[in-house]
């Protein structure tokens, strides 16, 4: 069959060698009848001729394509005219559909021409009737006559209008009808004067609708209609005619004012004269006139000015408004400013009563705290009174001192300083015996070490010194506290109570010191040398304990610091200061020590914070305190009447004991012998 | 019946006739028979889209590669 060569080549094999290859290979022959049923619903009998001359032409290029062929291909197959014929139906076939499709677009073309042509002749048709002068027939013409006298050309064009109108068109040139415009305006202008004018002669018009009237009518007689043939010349002649026929008086007097109207517009356009400023003046003045005499006649009234009195009248009622609001604020205001005054007043009369009340609460305080102080200084007054006289009750010389005090005080204070006088002198005395006296200076020097050891026999011995020291007690009692009272009136209960404790402490000792002088003589009798030269050291040592009044005042002084004497006292200096919160009992709350004493606020703030902290103060802390509670036992024992070692209570209780006037400080055997019952009795008390 | 150009660039064009029915499994066999290359061996191809299950329409031209 054929076979490929490498230059440019084009293969193409025949539907029949096409169909023995596909046999073989075992696919289906090519479908040929499908165009064989083409051809017979295409042909169109009317286009026969065509088909005749492209027959020819593809016939010439058959032949063309076999010349190619048979130089290609060696070999050629005897069948292949038949389908050269073949392909020359179908290819036929083929140039009927593109010259159908051909002859249909010229057909079209053709259409679209002559309507196109149609199209044309009627706008042309159109054109000519618009042209025509008879097609004006009946169309108005807005503007006047006049501008058109000239013989200018003048484009009309139609007047704009509303289309709901449904309006007849009218014919009007653009610059024409700005004139006529603008000459209208001007017109306008001088019309008032003219009203202005009639006015002042008396005509009466219709007023507001006079302008309204002339405006319209103006815009009737400007236009013109065209004829039957729509010539310029015949409608203007006509229309002259009938100008002049129906308004020939309105036109005369038009005339007249426009003559007048000129001469106006012409002074008014070029300058103003003194004249016309004159006339403004007045037209001011008129005004103002009208205004200060509040006529308000119509007749004599111009239109402006009844405008000007309308605008005046308005004004003026709003004045009026604004007056009446000012009278209404006024009075609001005085009103107002009459409250306000009113309670300033008022506020400087409350604040000045609400000064007075302070002042008067104040003074109230003052005279409430000034009755406390009294009332608390009352109380205090009729507590000392109490306490003074139960201890007179208790007094057997009680109306002696009563008398007394009735008659004069001053009497009782001289007999005060007298007794102390005395005790002094009774002192001194004292202290020379016992510089003189040696058994008196060993009495002495036994209590000292002998008070530590009564101490210690106080356990032993509780039974019988009760029963002595309360018969003692009684006596001593009464005469103490009778002289305690002279000496300290401040003095308090506390005081006496602590007085009484201290009195049974000194008969204890007393008594054990009775029983330790006996044995004392008994060694006296070996060693009397050895205990002289000991009198002077212990006589050397007691004195500067007890100093000696009668040498100087500082000696005095100091012994009243010892007693306890010279004190402050701290309650009338509490006093002048405010309240007193520790003096109210109510408030108060008394914290005691460990020794049973009352604590000042200090030290119970200081006590209760060591507490909540689980602390103790110092050791020198504590020593101190030890110390000053010893110094203040010492105190409470001693006497304003004896010495501070107890010399005078010593010897009368030595008195008592004996029953005898006298004392004897130094002898033989009656001492001793004395001594020695004491002891023995005392012996015969403890085995009891 | 379509007829389908074949070109191969490299000189060779061919025209294949074929129905338009068949694949281009069958076209390619025809193409083998009038070539004298083995359908296995021809690739049809379209500027980079090879040709397997496409649709063919009359008068189509094809880029023919031998693999």
């Amino acid at each position: 069959m054929s076979e490929t060569t490498p230059t440019n080549v084009i293969t193409s094999l025949s539907i029949e060698e096409t169909n023995r290859i596909r046999i073989s290979l075992g696919l289906k022959p090519l479908k040929e009848e499908s165009k064989e049923v083409k051809p017979q619903t295409t042909t169109n009998n009317n286009n026969n001729n065509n088909n005749t001359n492209s027959d020819t032409l593809e016939v010439l290029d058959t032949i063309n394509r076999l010349k190619k062929k048979r130089e290609l291909n060696s070999k050629l197959a005897g069948k292949s005219i038949a389908e050269q014929l073949l392909e020359g139906e179908n290819e036929d076939e083929d140039d009927d559909i593109s010259s159908w499709i051909n002859k249909s677009r010229l057909n079209e073309k053709q259409k679209q021409i002559e309507r196109k042509k149609e199209l044309l002749n009627k706008k042309q048709q159109k054109q000519q009737q618009h042209y025509n002068q008879s097609n004006l027939k009946g169309m108005k013409v807005g503007n006047d006559i006049k501008y058109f006298e000239d013989e200018n050309e003048h484009i009309l064009t139609l007047q704009d209008s509303s289309v709901l109108e449904d309006s007849e068109d009218v014919l009007i040139n653009v610059n024409l009808t700005e004139k006529e415009k603008r000459e209208k305006q001007l017109q306008s202008n001088k019309k008032k004067s003219k009203f202005d004018r009639y006015d002042d002669f008396g005509e009466h018009k219709g007023g507001i609708l006079s302008d309204y009237s002339d405006d319209d009518g103006d815009v009737v007689d400007n236009g013109f209609i065209l004829g039957n043939d729509g010539k310029f010349d015949k409608d203007s002649s006509s229309i002259g005619q009938n100008g002049l026929s129906l308004k020939d008086q309105a036109k005369k007097n038009l005339e007249s004012y426009n003559m007048e109207d000129n001469t106006t517009t012409s002074i008014l356009s070029s300058f103003y004269t003194q004249e016309e400023m004159e006339r403004f003046k007045k037209n001011r003045q008129s005004s103002s006139t009208t205004t200060k005499t509040g006529s308000s006649t119509a007749a004599t009234a111009t239109k402006g000015d009844k405008n000007k009195k309308k605008k005046l009248r308005k004004k003026s009622a709003t004045r009026d408004l604004l007056n009446e609001l000012d009278a209404t604020t006024s009075s609001d205001l005085g009103s107002r400013s009459s409250k306000s005054v009113i309670t300033e007043k008022e506020k400087k009369e409350i604040e000045e009563q609400s000064k007075r009340e302070e002042n008067y609460q104040r003074a109230k305080d003052k005279a409430n705290e000034i009755s406390k102080q009294t009332f608390s200084s009352d109380y205090y007054e009729e507590a000392e009174d109490e306490d003074f006289y139960k201890s007179l009750a208790t007094a057997k010389k009680a109306p002696i001192f009563q008398k007394e005090k009735s008659i004069v005080d001053k009497i009782v204070n001289n007999k005060k300083k007298q007794d102390e006088s005395l005790d002094h002198q009774n002192s001194t005395t004292n202290n020379l015996e016992e510089i003189t006296i040696n058994p008196t200076s060993e009495f002495v020097r036994s209590l000292n070490p002998e008070g530590l050891i009564s101490n210690y026999r106080l356990t032993t011995t509780t039974t019988t010194t009760t029963t002595n020291n309360n018969k003692i007690d009684d006596n001593t009692v009464t005469s103490l506290s009778n002289e305690n009272n002279n000496n300290n009136n401040d003095s308090d209960d506390n005081n006496n109570n602590s007085n009484n404790n201290n009195k049974d402490e000194e008969m204890k000792n007393i008594d054990d010191g009775d029983d330790d002088d006996d044995e004392n003589e008994e060694d006296e009798d070996y060693n009397k040398y050895k205990e002289k030269e000991k009198k002077y050291n212990n006589l050397s040592a007691i004195l500067p304990e007890e100093p000696l009044v009668s040498g100087s005042v500082s000696a005095a002084l100091r012994l009243f610091a010892q007693k306890g004497d010279l004190q402050p006292n701290p309650v009338t200096n509490n006093r002048k200061r405010g309240i007193n919160y520790d003096n109210d009992e109510s408030t108060v709350i008394e914290h005691k020590d460990e020794f049973g004493r009352v604590m000042s606020r200090k030290e119970a703030f200081v006590k209760m914070s060591q507490v909540f902290h689980g602390k103790k103060s110092g050791k020198n802390k504590m020593e101190k305190r030890k110390r000053l509670y010893e110094e203040e036992l010492k105190k409470m024992k001693m006497d304003s009447n004896d010495t501070p070692l107890g010399m005078v209570k010593s010897f009368q209780s030595y008195q008592e004991k004996t029953n005898s006037p006298y004392l004897v400080l130094s002898g033989g055997g009656g001492a001793a012998n004395i001594l020695k019952q004491n002891i023995n009795n005392n012996q015969t008390t403890n085995k009891k | 019946m379509i007829e389908v150009v074949c070109n191969d660039r490299l000189g060779n064009k061919v025209r294949v006739k074929v129905n338009s029915d068949d694949t281009i499994g069958d076209l390619k066999k025809v193409l083998s028979a009038q070539i004298g290359i083995k359908a296995e061996k021809i690739r049809l191809q379209k500027s980079y889209s090879i040709f397997k299950d496409h649709e063919i329409h009359d008068g189509d031209g094809l880029e023919l590669y031998y693999n």
